[in-house]
């Protein structure tokens, strides 16, 4: 765990927070990626300019959306010191569309969504190894094999020895899902969507943070991973088979 | 007619980074701002909002045209240099990460206006 870090700059202090520096670093890989991707497809001139702008607002509105779930979740007042994914992709998604329809051509609506998912896997990917520094999203606690936090951070106050890392099972599984979406393009939100839903549905099992009020059994991240199962389903069957252009990175 | 663009992606690293930074910055910049000037005036005045905004709309601007700068160089390298003033205009209360932020976003302002550009068709 190191959340934020600390360099000693003669008779300054410069404190760097690494949750913050990992998004970063996600984000860059991730239109680094969109820029690779979008290289070998046809769109209209402007196209991909105008995109770029629908996906900053899009990210801005996200990480908008993803401190007021938070704050919704866990009753708790807004702030930007916490941030829900399920938050983030749902007000990142609708604002996405919204935009998209208002300044762009709904043509090439789902084609570029399938361009997206891998990179939105591989910031969220990212942001996952920034929540294991900043010490939150932790698992439960076990006996063998789980990480010991230093003494003082939520996990270790909150279950007194070591925990599942569950942020690292989860950023390994999207660097794996990556993987999977580049090197068998096609129908990749879809797959994004039910192969996550399904892992993040089984994986909150394991969590030991505060999962907040749900629904009977089901934590609000449960649910979320189920409406996000169903969603895959709708958008096979809107999935553009086999007339995507994307062949794949190589 | 043929339209200019840039070809480099280190104004959007840059922008990217420099608005990751900061977000947590301007909020640092507000608070610390806000208690200077209560510990000054006894009470609070404030001045906290002003550099809160201040950071968190240079911020924004810097995130949002450093990945316009292919798109638009000119506008966007302008446009980052003045989100690069804004944020560091938020360390004189202290904030000294709102100077890594200003850098970052001046590098990339800097990038954006020089950056190598070819011409395709509008």
């Amino acid at each position: 765990m190191l959340p934020e870090l600390n360099l000693n700059l003669g008779h300054f202090f410069l404190v760097v927070p690494m949750y913050n520096l990992l998004i970063g670093l996600g984000m860059v890989c991730a239109f680094l990626l969109w820029t690779r991707l979008t290289a070998k497809s046809f769109r209209p001139p402007g196209h991909h300019d105008r995109l770029t702008f629908v996906m900053g607002a899009a990210i801005i509105f996200g990480f908008a959306g993803a401190a007021v779930f938070d704050s919704l979740v866990h009753a708790r007042p807004l702030s930007f010191g916490g941030l829900t994914f399920y938050g983030g992709l749902l007000a990142g998604g609708l604002s996405f569309c919204f935009l998209y329809l208002l300044l762009l051509s709904r043509q090439y609506l789902l084609e570029d969504i399938e361009l997206i998912a891998p990179c939105l896997v591989i910031a969220h990917g990212f942001g996952r190894i920034g929540c294991f520094l900043a010490g939150c999203c932790y698992g439960s606690p076990v006996a063998w094999g789980g990480v010991l936090f230093p003494a003082g951070s939520p996990p270790f106050l909150h279950h007194g020895g070591p925990v599942l890392p569950t942020q690292l099972f989860e950023a390994g599984f999207l660097f794996l899902l990556v993987g999977w979406l580049l090197r068998r393009p096609g129908a990749n939100a879809a797959r994004y969507l039910f192969a996550y839903g399904l892992f993040r549905f089984l994986m909150e099992f394991f969590r030991g943070d505060v999962r907040g009020a749900g629904i009977g059994v089901f934590s609000p991240s449960q649910v979320m991973a189920l409406a996000m199962i169903a969603l895959a389903v709708v958008l096979l069957r809107l999935s553009p088979a086999g007339e995507n252009e994307y062949q794949g990175p190589g | 007619m043929a339209k200019k663009r840039g070809t480099s992606n280190v104004p959007m690293i840059m922008g990217i980074i420099g608005g990751v930074l900061g977000l947590p910055g301007a909020v640092c910049a507000g608070a610390c701002a806000e208690g200077l000037s209560a510990v000054a005036d006894e009470a609070g005045t404030g001045v906290g909002d002003f550099y809160l905004w201040m950071g968190l709309i240079g911020a924004l601007l810097g995130f949002v045209f450093g990945l316009m700068a292919k798109g638009k160089p000119m506008l966007s390298g302008v446009m980052m240099i003045v989100a690069a003033l804004m944020c560091g205009i938020t360390m004189i209360i202290g904030n000294l990460i709102a100077l890594v932020v200003a850098i970052l976003f001046l590098i990339g302002g800097i990038f954006a206006l020089v950056q190598k550009k070819e011409e395709v068709a509008a």
